[in-house]
């Protein structure tokens, strides 16, 4: 139990690192892993390592830590950073745990592991037994999964054996099993508990959640901001790019995302809510018009799909969509398209040409103008006009009119629209967008309301738009000699002063945010085969490097415990009989001291009794006359006299 | 200012809530703990992982320990062995005596003996720097905490290590031996002595405190002097006599022979040796003279780190001329003249080392110490002066006793920095480097 001689977890350590390889399925790490620990135990070699040894391999694993931080940073979309990290712990604490074990130093001091430590004056006292350490940490990776059944048992067997080696003697075996069964029993118990509890407080939060709040762009129905008072104002962050191939800024300037037909107050919903799965042309290639022929090249759209967004933004001259990381694409009927099944993928790729084709042919309810709104519409056409005029008209009405972020005065909640048409005058898109499409309707033609993105801001340096979410935007489709055609009232100020309210470190964010894309760019394009020959060539020599360090190191041999062999040395007068006497009194708990003399320890022990027998005993074993064969017979006589009538008790 | 003052008492009680706290864990049980709080914060989405089920596992097993420390309570006494002395800095070991006073084999136990724990008052926080502080980074130099703990530790003036006990037999007692640091000279009081005893996991120990009053007297830290301080043409080696001595003079045993010195009766005169060598020879007896030394140690100034230096230097320089066969008067310059005498019937050196482990600074010289140096230099052989600077009032004592015709050393311990020029003869020591200054003499 002291520190000089510390318990070490002999077969636990390997078998929770191969528990841990079999969970998180690296078995092929686990294997060597739990072979080197365990290998310690027969090979009587170690280091004498120094401090500075020690830092260095510290160093390294904050190294390897970095790396793997970076490169599950790269890659968020295909692991779970916390979960993937600390499965792979014990892959980066694997260097620092066999250095120790192989090494005369028996802790890890503190100053190792923390690098503030390093500075102190005084010398660090605290170290930690790095052996349970890692067993623990083994334990805790083994638990990063979400299916195995083996968990909670293989766990209890180690840990109860783990506590077994490191039971307190002044308790006996028994003892140590009752409170382990009831420490089992009661985390069974607790367990269960804790998972039954997260289950239902999840299912009430969801429902609150449901209730109260809804962030995500919902193909059926979208909420908007007319009459709302206050400052609206979307993040400056990029949303996406966009890397048209012709390098040349030609993009269509609108991508849609969502399509909307019914209008109800301050909401737009969809009437019909059918997505209709659309047909493959090849694996992730899907084709939604008949045209052979492509004007524009293909353009590239760099968009981390996500756990939270399903929805595909593409232009609406879309002819195909290529390299779309899902399993099928639906488009609802009023043209917003659906991934099912998306994967995180870094990009996709958009062909277009110069006709609108989404979205189908229109139904009555694309005419359809909500009661409430009727008279403030009335009072903008005032009377009829040509549908031929209605698009200049619509243009015309709308350009006194100003686009703001602020509505200053307090809140509308009976008729925004109305206010905005005939008194404010002024508004954001979502505005303009309502207001355009319900004229569009008073005026005969069919319209819908469509919220995207306006790709606007070219960065010529890397030939690249960029879509930030204040780019988020909505206008109005109307339905023009056969298609649906993008109708955008809102003034073009807009996107200028959505600029000049952007942050002044916004230049600092998009320098990193773009620096970031590139390396990720230049990083994916990467392959680990074009590296072969040098990856080997680096292994090849660090490893002779390793073998050099080993061999060079100094020494040491460590001594077996040897059991002694009692029959090399033979106790003169060993055989005498009053040493089952001492045996049973030491088992009672009346151990002789090192270097006590018999008689002190009988008279100390208040066994004083005993003296006449020691007075034979002492003869037995010194008197170089000895003892006669009947004084021999008489000692054993009262020796298991006296072992009979003593009660054998151990404490 | 105000920040400290309202921190101050909080430091003080966080410190005991720690000390207590953690000597309730064993390392392994601090190890649990930690690993019950990352299983905890991984484990929080019971649906991304099974680490909850360890979680309710490490939380079961640490309640369970903690509950099942009164299981079995020692029934022990404690008794502790302190040495008569301790030196400053030097490490060094005593006995707890373990006393089993029940009926079963006690095992596994620990013993924790318990100093008086003396935080610092502000005043001495304000005034005091930790060695080194200027490392530590701008939040710690601001908050103190730091120099809390340090001061804190200095005041307590020992550091002592948990020490284990060996299995205590039935009507039998073990002994358990305590590594120990004294950090300072003067008094460390010790307050009790506390047992622990672990849970059937070895994760957490309950504690039986027993009161167990006494103080040790730490003396200053001293350094090796590689040369002894004599003084040649003094009373050393010249007949004299002193009443309260048995023998005094010369006896009649013939040492050998040497060169003359200055002061050397010519009666000694190996008139034979001489002529041979064609200079004086003298034949030297056995010396059954002592001289009567006096060692002034300044205790006046503003500066406890050159004050403690100046104590250590006087420290070494008694136990360097401890062997000397004469007195020993040591002169506190103090508010109040103080004398303690050493040697030949008189104290011993241990007392006036323990005077010196208890010395304080002080801030003015009593007026009647340059006039009781002064009756006192006519019987002085030679006088050793230990100042902490040399101003005015130092040099009126340096000169009231060589006016006298006293041989006098004169060691200054100056500050890191210091510039001053000294006269050609004095011994300059350089605070933090008085070690090297020594062996340099």
């Amino acid at each position: 139990m002291s520190r000089s001689n510390p318990i070490k977890p002999r077969y636990l350590g390997g078998l929770s690192a191969l528990f841990w390889g079999w969970q998180c399925e690296l078995i092929w790490f686990a294997l060597p892993i739990a072979i080197v620990l365990e290998a310690r135990y027969y090979l009587n070699r170690r280091w004498a390592l120094t401090k500075t040894d020690f830092y260095r391999v510290a160093d390294l694993t904050a190294i390897g830590l970095v790396a793997m931080v970076f490169f599950l940073f790269l890659n968020r979309q295909e692991y779970h950073f916390i979960t993937t990290l600390l499965a792979w712990i014990p892959i980066l604490l694997f260097p620092l745990v066999t250095v120790l074990a192989y090494s005369t130093t028996p802790r890890m001091s503190l100053d190792v592991l923390f690098y503030s430590l390093r500075r102190q004056r005084e010398p660090v006292q605290q170290s930690w037994d790095m052996d349970y350490v890692y067993l623990g940490t083994c334990l805790l990776a083994a638990g990063l999964n979400k299916e195995s059944i083996y968990y909670f048992p293989v766990v209890v067997i180690i840990f109860a054996c783990s506590l077994y080696q490191l039971r307190s003697p002044r308790f006996t075996k028994k003892t140590f099993v009752i409170c382990l069964c009831a420490i089992l029993l009661a985390a069974t118990a607790f367990h269960h508990g804790i998972r039954n509890t997260h289950l239902s407080i999840k299912k009430q939060t969801e429902l609150w959640i449901a209730n109260w709040i809804s962030q995500r762009t919902d193909p059926l129905k979208t909420r908007t901001a007319l009459g709302k008072v206050g400052q609206l104002k979307l993040s400056d962050s990029i949303a996406f790019r966009i890397k048209p191939s012709s390098g040349k800024p030609d993009f269509p300037s609108l991508l849609i995302e969502a399509v909307y037909n019914t209008s109800s107050g301050t909401e737009w919903e969809v009437f019909d809510p059918r997505f209709n799965t659309v047909k493959h042309k090849d694996d992730f290639t899907w084709g939604f018009s008949d045209t052979v022929s492509y004007p524009h090249p293909e353009s590239k759209i760099y968009l981390e799909f996500d756990r939270d967004r399903s929805l595909i933004p593409v232009p609406s001259q879309l002819v195909e969509l290529n390299e779309l990381p899902a399993t099928d694409v639906s488009m609802s009927t009023y043209g917003a398209l659906q991934g099912i099944g998306l994967i995180p993928a870094p990009h996709y790729r958009v062909r277009y040409d110069n006709e609108p084709h989404l979205g189908d042919e229109p139904s009555p309810m694309d005419l359809l103008v909500p009661e409430e709104h009727r008279v403030a519409l009335h009072q903008v056409t005032d009377g009829q006009i040509p549908a031929a005029q209605a698009i200049p008209f619509i243009q015309n009405f709308f350009s006194d009119f100003r686009y703001t972020l602020f509505q200053e005065n307090i809140e509308i909640t009976d008729d925004p629209l109305g206010h905005f048409l005939q008194t404010s005058k002024a508004g954001h898109c979502e505005y303009f967008a309502s207001a355009t499409t319900l004229l569009l309707r008073q005026l005969g033609i069919p319209s819908r309301y469509v919220v995207g993105y306006a790709i606007t801001e070219w960065n010529d340096d890397m030939k690249m738009y960029i879509v930030r979410k204040r780019h988020a935007h909505a206008w109005a489709s109307a339905y023009i000699n056969g298609r649906w055609v993008p109708i955008d009232t809102t003034p073009q100020e807009w996107l200028t002063m959505e600029e000049d309210q952007s942050s002044v470190l916004q230049p600092l964010w998009d320098f990193l945010g773009n620096n970031q894309f590139l390396f990720e760019l230049w990083f994916n394009d990467q392959k680990l085969e074009e590296y072969e020959n040098e990856l080997y060539g680096i292994g090849f020599i660090l490893a002779l490097i390793l073998i050099w360090r080993i061999a060079t190191s100094e020494q040491v041999i460590i001594e077996r415990e040897h059991t002694t062999d009692s029959s090399t040395w033979i106790l003169p007068g060993g055989d005498s009989p009053f040493f089952r006497i001492e045996e049973q009194l030491s088992i009672l708990g009346f151990r002789r001291g090192k270097g006590e003399l018999m008689a002190e320890w009988l008279l100390r022990i208040e066994r004083p009794e005993l003296l006449p027998m020691l007075t034979s005993h002492n003869r037995w074993r010194f008197d170089p006359q000895g003892i006669s064969i009947e004084e021999k017979k008489n000692l054993a006589d009262h020796v298991k006299h006296w072992l009979d009538s003593e009660p054998i008790q151990k404490t | 200012m105000a920040f400290r003052e309202r921190a101050f008492p909080t430091w003080t009680r966080l410190t005991t809530i720690n000390r207590r706290a953690t000597r309730r864990n064993s390392d392994r049980g601090r190890l649990l703990q930690t690993s019950t709080f990352i299983c905890g914060a991984v484990g929080l989405d019971t649906d991304l992982s099974f680490v909850y089920q360890l979680f309710a596992l490490l939380v079961c097993t640490l309640i369970f320990a903690r509950l099942t420390i009164k299981v079995r309570s020692p029934d022990v006494s404690v008794k502790r062995q302190l040495p008569k002395y301790a030196t400053a800095g030097v490490p060094f070991e005593y006995f707890i005596t373990v006393i089993n006073d029940g009926n079963r084999v006690e095992r596994d136990l620990k013993i924790l003996d318990n100093p008086k724990i003396m935080p610092p008052d502000l005043a001495q926080f304000e005034r005091m720097k930790e060695p080194g502080e200027e490392t530590r980074n701008a939040y710690d130099r601001w908050l103190g905490f730091h120099r809390f703990i340090w001061l804190q530790k200095l005041n307590t003036g020992i550091s002592l290590k948990d020490a284990e006990v060996p299995d205590v037999e039935l009507l039998s007692h073990a002994q358990a031996i305590v590594e120990a640091t004294p950090l300072r000279r003067g008094h460390v009081y010790f307050e009790s002595t506390t047992i622990l005893h672990p849970d059937p996991f070895g994760l957490n120990y309950g504690a039986t405190e027993f009161d167990n009053r006494e103080h040790l007297t730490v003396l200053p830290k001293r350094y090796p002097i590689p040369r002894r301080f004599e003084f040649k043409g003094g009373r050393h080696f010249q007949p004299g006599g002193i009443n309260s001595t048995w023998s005094v003079g010369e006896s009649d045993e013939f040492v050998s022979l040497r060169d003359y010195r200055e002061g050397d009766p010519i009666r000694k005169i190996h008139w034979a040796s001489s002529a041979k060598r064609d200079k004086p020879i003298v034949k030297e007896f056995q010396d059954e003279f002592f001289v009567r030394q006096a060692l002034i140690v300044d205790t006046l100034g503003d500066n406890p780190a050159a004050f403690e230096e100046v104590i250590s230097v006087a420290a070494s320089l008694l136990m360097n001329i401890e062997n000397l066969d004469g007195l020993m008067d040591l002169y506190f310059m103090s508010t109040r003249p103080e004398i303690i005498t050493a040697g030949r019937g008189y104290a011993q050196t241990s007392q006036q080392m323990e005077a010196l482990a208890t010395l304080q600074l002080t801030d003015r010289l009593s007026s009647d110490f340059v006039d009781l140096l002064s009756q006192h230099a006519s019987r002085m052989s030679s006088c050793l002066m230990v100042f902490s600077g040399f101003s005015k009032q130092q040099e009126t004592l340096l000169a009231t006793i060589e006016n006298r015709g006293v041989q006098t050393a004169v060691f200054i311990v100056t500050g890191e920095s210091d510039e001053t020029t000294y006269r050609e003869d004095f011994y300059v020591l350089e605070a933090g480097n008085i070690e090297a200054g020594l062996k340099a003499l």
